[in-house]
């Protein structure tokens, strides 16, 4: 993982922009997320298909003392939740639903059911995603290289991004 | 011994009366069409649809079989995996019917059921020897020990089957289950939902060795991952729309090719380690033909397939299974529903 040479991964902003030169990276970065995260933080995965997300999604779990190879698409059933690590992991992933109407996913009660919740595919949740989160954007560069940007986009993403930013800078 | 039986894990509300486990004496699915507008899924709206459908389908089940509720001896409902609130809504209708006729409920895994579906026929054979009628002829029963592929847009399991209920899963999907990659091709292709038939289609007129695409499983063991393969279809298909119109049916055929080809040599590898006597398939993606082709191609063990209406989801597999977790009481018989719940 190297920070992008135009942009200043050391800036006091919220922001930090990143090159995953492989999976393996970007499961680690994930994995760094998953030991600094706090009960009740929330990350939204954006990026196309094939982006890297559930590898993102991973990582957090094995940072949280989850097996990571428990980890997979919860695409079908939208919601996984794994209890079995530090504190528990929610896995949602929104693909399937349309945007009109969330309904009752479980995803709420995740977001506050004192654990980790990492969302696939937040832009189906539009406006009832939660205001305080660190978004993470995940963009195909080239075959196995991917730019990842991490914004907090509030005071408790910006804690969780605090916690990853010396480990990352200095990797 | 006749049991009725609910399948709402998904956006299929099925019931179905079979009988000992095998016969199935009417097997009545409802497919959501709601979703169609979207492609996608709205779990409150499943949820909803499951509860307006359930009593009419169980009505039209109940007439198919000339039957009766107080013909039934037991009802039984799928209790996972599948969408949490889709599964609430069968369960408990099940168990408050059993509750009210004073019957035993059963709850079944869902992935159970899928294996069972192997089980059902529908008529007996009206046998005639030559000294006249003889006993009605059943199909025989899939032989034991036996490697099965459940495949479908949430799973891929590759299981070994010991004996009854005596289940031991030998490798997954770590990523994407294989029905979900065929439904994500699909859609960067630009083709319909479901993905798998829309594929099969489209990949008639395709040549698969078109394109060669990355091995979508993981050496030295049994698990999957389509996770790559989705990937590297979609930086073809970018890379094609560059330079033109897209072959659609070229591009079909080899990612099918790619699938087909992982899934068919675990299948034949597990079936020569384990020397069982029948690959057997379950799951909407056994419908696939290619699939099926593939499988038999490479190993020569009788490989069972249940018809297709009896690969997607249907009530009758889930009548089944509960019939031979009833008999055979190994293992533990769900009863608390859950989203996640693993075959062996």
């Amino acid at each position: 993982m190297s920070a992008a040479a135009t942009h200043d991964s050391r800036s006091p902003t919220g922001l930090l922009d990143l090159v995953s030169h492989s999976s393996l990276q970007t499961e680690r970065l994930g994995e760094r997320l998953g030991r600094a995260a706090l009960p009740g933080d929330v990350l939204a995965l954006w990026g196309e298909l094939g982006a890297g997300k559930t590898v993102l999604a991973r990582g957090v779990a094995a940072g949280l003392g989850i097996d990571p190879e428990d980890v997979t698409s919860p695409t079908f059933v939208i919601l996984h939740e794994h209890p079995a690590g530090r504190m528990p992991l929610f896995h949602l992933d929104l693909y399937r639903l349309s945007t009109a109407d969330l309904g009752s996913t479980g995803w709420e009660e995740a977001v506050e059911g004192g654990g980790v919740t990492v969302i696939e595919w937040p832009d189906r949740a539009g406006d009832d995603l939660p205001a305080d989160r660190l978004d993470v954007r995940l963009e195909h560069l080239a075959e196995t290289k991917r730019r990842v940007v991490l914004e907090a986009t509030g005071p408790r993403s910006r804690t969780l991004l605090e916690g990853i930013r010396g480990d990352v800078a200095g990797a | 011994m006749r049991i009725l039986a609910i399948e709402t894990s998904c956006d299929e509300t099925g019931v179905a009366i079979v009988e000992d486990g095998r016969r199935i004496r009417a097997n009545v699915v409802a497919s959501q069409s709601a979703h169609q507008a979207t492609g996608g899924i709205v779990p409150e709206v499943a949820a909803r649809e499951h509860l307006r459908a359930l009593d009419p389908v169980m009505q039209q089940a109940l007439r198919d079989s000339g039957m009766e509720l107080g013909d039934v001896d037991a009802i039984a409902a799928t209790v996972g995996p599948g969408l949490i609130g889709a599964l609430l809504v069968g369960a408990s209708y099940g168990r408050g019917l059993a509750l009210a006729a004073g019957l035993p409920f059963v709850g079944v895994n869902h992935l159970e059921g899928h294996v069972y579906a192997n089980w059902l026929y529908e008529r007996e054979d009206e046998g005639e020897g030559a000294d006249g009628p003889t006993e009605p002829r059943r199909p025989p029963e899939p032989e034991l020990p036996a490697i099965v592929l459940v495949v479908s847009g949430a799973h891929s399991d590759l299981v070994l089957m010991e004996g009854h209920r005596r289940f031991r899963r030998l490798g997954r999907t770590i990523d994407d289950a294989a029905g979900e990659a065929f439904d994500k091709a699909a859609r960067l292709l630009g083709l319909g939902f479901p993905g798998g038939p829309e594929i099969e289609r489209s990949a008639r007129d395709g040549d698969p060795t078109s394109y060669p695409l990355p091995k979508a499983w993981l050496p030295d063991r049994y698990d999957f991952s389509f996770s790559g393969l989705k990937t590297a279809v979609l930086r073809l298909v970018r890379s094609l729309e560059a330079k033109g119109p897209v072959p659609i049916a070229d591009v079909a055929a080899s990612f099918q090719k790619a699938i087909c080809d992982a899934l068919a040599e675990k299948v034949a590898r597990a079936a020569g380690e384990y020397a069982v006597r029948t690959v057997m398939l379950g799951g909407g993606v056994a419908a696939n033909g290619p699939l099926r082709a593939e499988i038999q191609r490479r190993t020569s063990v009788p490989l069972r397939v249940p018809p297709p209406r009896l690969c997607t989801d249907n009530g009758a597999m889930i009548g089944a299974a509960a019939f031979f977790s009833l008999r055979h009481r190994t293992g533990e018989i769900p009863s608390l529903v859950r989203s996640s719940m693993p075959l062996g």
